[in-house]
This record gives structure tokens, C-alpha cells and sequence, in this order.
């Protein structure tokens, strides 16, 4: 096992931050932690990086207790913090240098790696230019190459794609799944549920500090597979709707978001002819029925969209 | 690239510094002194040590302001070497600044080798404390044009009310019965002990510089990330 994380609990103040979280990485898997902003993602992998101090439970990585001051642990971890740790007035070799000289790493071996990591990273052309002049994009790919020049065991990526466009995401999600395929462990942290589908070989969901559920994708879909979605849009929403549709015994739950009805039955019941007259006067645009996938997790475990928790 | 280098480099890199450092202190070797004592630039040139000081820290407040301090703190060096490296390329900053300054008095003013000796180890005790002091100071912030503008008020009262930048004699007793409390009132009473050769007193303003600035290095490095 990589990581292994047992029931930590972590307060600021009165604020619980993580409750009796529990979660573990096994050697060359890309795991997947899904939540809203203020879940305790963050919260999670600094205490697994040691950067932050658990109340109670135990924090393991490669087999040795995380008390943050083990350097060999330091040593075979890569950390990609979500804001952008770089140091923009100076050129990305520069900073490449010097985050891997923190690493130990000197002369050839240190040039040598530098110009690796560049170049499996797309930077290779311009490496001698000031990051001030880079794109959004390219600053997040060097914000990453920082931390994989000492070749980590095990890599955490907090949010590393945060504001960037569709086409520099592709390529950092088709990065990730490189390093893994190469041996790499890699924790991946988003709120981008598409992004934590695309990498992760397990996920892990979380919501106000709490561990709600975990598994791979087909396990967890699995989990809600008996349960059909239908998706009424209407004109003009009302909440004793929802309340009324909410009274129907056929139904599960209901969620109104803006002017869309999301029903989630038992499969194989039938509604339609319970929730149309309900529907009918708020005047019906468009009725949708789908097949469940991780979004749907999230919102039948914690009773929101992941979008609307943010 | 060591962490010292990069000290060094990212000290070299702002036009202000190098100002400071090998510019600014001589025009305080033209002030003379007043109504007896020392050179009166020897005692002023305290602010200029404060300002320099706290300028050689922004790299430290800046890595703590974009979050690279994690990234460090994250890496087997730690913040404790990181700190370390810092602190020492900008006490090798203060120390050449002090020798420079003080080779330019040996010209200007002339005084014995003994008293250009026990100043340099005066004025660098101080340095220490200036260090300190600004790494605490900017810890306190999260913009470092705010810590800056409200370190530049501060400093100047400081320097004023303590006899760094007006001479000691002009402070009524009973404000500075107040002052001797505050670090910088310990330079402007070393300086005269310094002329006065009452040695014992200098030795206590050594021993209360460096108090100030080992008290305010632990509390600074204590601060969480």
C-alpha cells in the first residue's frame, strides 16, 4: 500500500475539516478524490504530503507513519499544489533547476531531467523564456513539471487544472494517465466530475469532510443501477411541485434545479402517468430519461449537484 | 541551483536592493555629529539597515504570499534549510552593506580601528534583529505592497522616538524611560556607550538586540504555513 489514511479526524477551531476519513492508494493507481469546494480535498492531501498535522488517525505513506518531517517519504512524493507555486519573473528552466535542486538533484543529472520533464510536458521550445510570457495553460504544465523532476513514486495533483482551457486539460489529463500507466501512484483531486472519470482507476467521494463513498466507476454506479432519472424541464418551476411529485410513494427523491425537475425512481416503476398531471400546468418543454453515471452518484448520495455545491 | 543562490539572485534582481546597499549608506557618512559624540550618519544609518533589511525579506514574504512556501515545505529541505539560506544571503547582504559603510567612515571620519571593529559587531547584532523583525513583521500580511507601506510608517516612528534618527540627547528622559523598550533605542544606546567606552553597556545593548531578534525569529518561523 502507498497511502493509507485511517480515520483522521482534522478541526480548525470549531471547524470539523475531516471527519474520521478513511482511504487508501495502492501502488500504480490514479485515485480519484471528487467533492465540492470546502469537502476537505485539500485538507486531505496536505496531511498525506505532511504538511498538516492530524488530530486523531493515522496517516501512512509507503508503510511509514506521515508526521511531516520524514525526508526519505518527502523524497518519493511530488506535490502539485493548486495555486501556481512558480516563480513567474524567472525562465521555466530556472525554475525547473531550482525546484529540482530542492530534490538534491545537481549538475548533468539535474540538466538532463530538466530537459526530460520539458519535453514530456510540451515545453521544450521554450524553456530559456520568462514564465511571465507563458499561457495560463503552459504555467500549469510547468506548476506540474516542478514536481516530477526527482522521478516521485507518488504524485498529488490538487486541482491542477483549475482555469485553464479544454485543450491544455486534455493534455494534463493525458498526461496523468501516462505517468500511471508508467508505475506512477497518483491522487487526483477535482470538482471537475468528467476529469475524475477520465483518470481514476478508484474514486473516492467526499462532502463536508466526510467520506460518503468510494470505488471504482462501475461500483459506484452500480450502487444507484436500480434507480431511473428523468429529467422534466417546465416553463415556470414551483417548489410545492416538488413537494407534491416528493409525496408520489413511486418516488425516490426529487431535485428542482432552475426549471428542471430531476425524479429518480426505483427501476422498472413507471410514473409517467403520476407526475404528468403534476407537471402539465407548469407547462412541460422537454422530458429526458437517462442512464445513471458519477454525476448522479454525488447527487443521490449527498442530495445536490456537484456544479451547485462548488 | 541552491536555495542560498536563489537568495542571492532574487536579491540581486531588484534595482532597490543594490541601492540600498552600495549607495544610500554613504551620503550618511556627510552628516556630522551632534553636540558631541560619534558621527551622527552612524547612528541614522540604523533606519537605512531596518529598510534594507526588511526589503531582502519580500522573497521570503512573496514565496509565503504565492503559496510556494508549501511546495518547499513539502520537499525534503523544509522550511527550516529554506529559512536558513534566506536569512544567512541576507545577513552576507547586511554584513557587506556594514563594510562598505564603514570603510567609507574610516575615510570620512577617521576613527580608531577598535571603534570601526566593535561598531561592525554592533551593527551587525542590530542586522540580526532587523532580519528577524521583518520576517515577523511580513508574516503578519498577505500583500506585501500592504506590509511594506504600513513597515515604512512604522519604522520611521520607531527610529525617531528611539534615537536612531534623532539624536538621543534631544529625546526627553521620560520618553525614553518608554523607548528603551523598543529594540531600535538599543543601536542609538550602544553607539554612545561605544563612544563613551563604557563597555558593559554595549555588551547589554549586544545581549537585547540579539534577545529581540532570537524572540522574533522563533515566533515567525512558529507561524503555521
Amino acid at each position: 500500500m502507498i497511502v493509507e489514511v485511517e480515520e483522521v479526524i482534522k478541526r480548525f477551531k470549531d471547524r470539523l475539516a475531516l471527519d474520521c476519513l478513511s482511504l487508501a492508494v495502492e501502488s500504480g493507481e490514479v485515485v480519484g478524490l471528487l467533492g465540492p469546494n470546502g469537502a476537505g480535498k485539500t485538507t486531505s492531501i496536505r496531511a498525506i504530503v505532511g504538511l498538516l498535522a492530524v488530530d486523531e488517525g493515522t496517516v501512512s505513506v509507503f508503510g511509514k507513519r506521515q508526521d511531516g518531517r520524514n525526508k526519505e517519504i518527502k523524497r518519493r512524493i511530488g506535490y502539485v499544489t493548486q495555486e501556481l507555486t512558480i516563480y513567474e519573473e524567472m525562465s521555466a528552466r530556472a525554475n525547473l533547476e531550482f525546484f529540482g535542486g530542492l530534490y538534491d538533484l545537481t549538475g548533468d543529472r539535474l540538466r538532463e531531467r530538466v530537459e526530460a520533464v520539458a519535453a514530456v510536458l510540451g515545453l521544450d521550445g521554450r524553456l530559456d523564456d520568462r514564465v511571465n510570457t507563458y499561457s495560463g495553460g503552459m504555467k500549469r504544465r510547468l506548476n506540474i513539471g516542478c514536481s516530477l523532476l526527482h522521478e516521485p513514486e507518488l504524485v498529488i495533483m490538487d486541482e491542477p487544472t483549475v482555469g485553464i482551457d479544454p485543450q491544455s486539460r486534455s493534455f494534463i489529463l493525458e498526461f496523468v494517465k501516462q505517468l500511471a500507466e508508467g508505475g506512477t501512484s497518483v491522487i487526483y483531486t477535482s470538482h471537475y466530475i468528467e476529469e475524475v472519470e477520465a483518470v481514476a482507476s478508484r474514486i473516492y467521494i467526499m462532502d463536508q469532510g466526510h467520506m460518503i463513498a468510494s470505488g471504482t466507476l462501475p461500483e459506484l454506479i452500480a450502487r444507484i443501477q436500480g434507480d431511473s432519472h428523468i429529467l422534466v424541464d417546465v416553463r415556470i418551476a414551483s417548489e410545492d411541485v416538488r413537494q407534491q411529485l416528493r409525496g408520489i410513494p413511486d418516488i425516490t427523491d426529487v431535485v428542482l434545479e432552475e426549471n428542471q425537475y430531476h425524479i429518480v425512481v426505483p427501476g422498472g416503476i413507471s410514473v409517467f402517468d403520476q407526475i404528468i398531471p403534476l407537471l402539465a400546468p407548469l407547462t412541460i418543454v422537454n422530458i429526458n430519461s437517462k442512464q445513471p453515471d458519477l454525476e448522479d452518484v454525488f447527487l443521490t448520495l449527498t442530495g445536490k449537484q456537484l456544479r451547485d455545491a462548488v | 541551483m541552491s536555495v542560498f543562490v536563489h537568495a542571492m539572485r532574487e536579491a540581486a534582481r531588484h534595482r532597490i536592493n543594490l541601492v540600498l546597499i552600495f549607495l544610500l549608506p554613504f551620503p550618511l557618512l556627510l552628516i556630522p555629529a551632534n553636540g558631541g559624540g560619534l558621527p551622527f550618519g552612524l547612528s541614522l544609518y540604523g533606519l537605512l539597515v531596518l529598510y534594507t533589511a526588511f526589503l531582502l525579506g519580500r522573497s521570503i514574504a512573496e514565496d509565503r504570499m504565492k503559496g510556494i512556501i508549501m511546495r518547499i515545505a513539502s520537499s525534503p529541505i523544509g522550511i527550516g534549510r529554506y529559512l536558513g539560506s534566506h536569512l544567512a544571503a541576507s545577513f552576507l547582504l547586511l554584513g557587506a552593506q556594514i563594510g562598505l559603510f564603514l570603510l567609507g567612515s574610516r575615510f570620512v571620519h577617521g576613527l580608531s580601528a577598535e571603534t570601526y571593529l566593535r561598531l561592525f559587531f554592533l551593527y551587525l547584532t542590530y542586522s540580526a534583529f532587523c532580519t528577524s523583525f521583518a520576517l515577523a513583521w511580513n508574516n503578519l500580511f498577505r500583500s506585501f505592497g500592504v506590509s511594506l507601506s504600513l513597515f515604512a510608517g512604522i519604522a520611521s516612528i520607531l527610529c525617531l522616538v528611539t534615537g536612531v534618527s534623532l539624536p538621543l540627547f534631544m529625546i526627553p528622559p521620560q520618553v525614553q524611560r518608554i523607548t528603551m523598550y523598543l529594540p531600535t533605542y538599543w543601536l542609538a544606546f550602544g553607539i554612545e556607550a561605544l563612544y563613551a567606552a563604557r563597555s558593559s553597556d554595549l555588551l547589554l545593548s549586544h545581549g537585547i538586540l540579539a534577545a529581540y531578534a532570537a524572540i522574533l525569529f522563533v515566533a515567525s518561523t512558529g507561524r503555521k504555513l
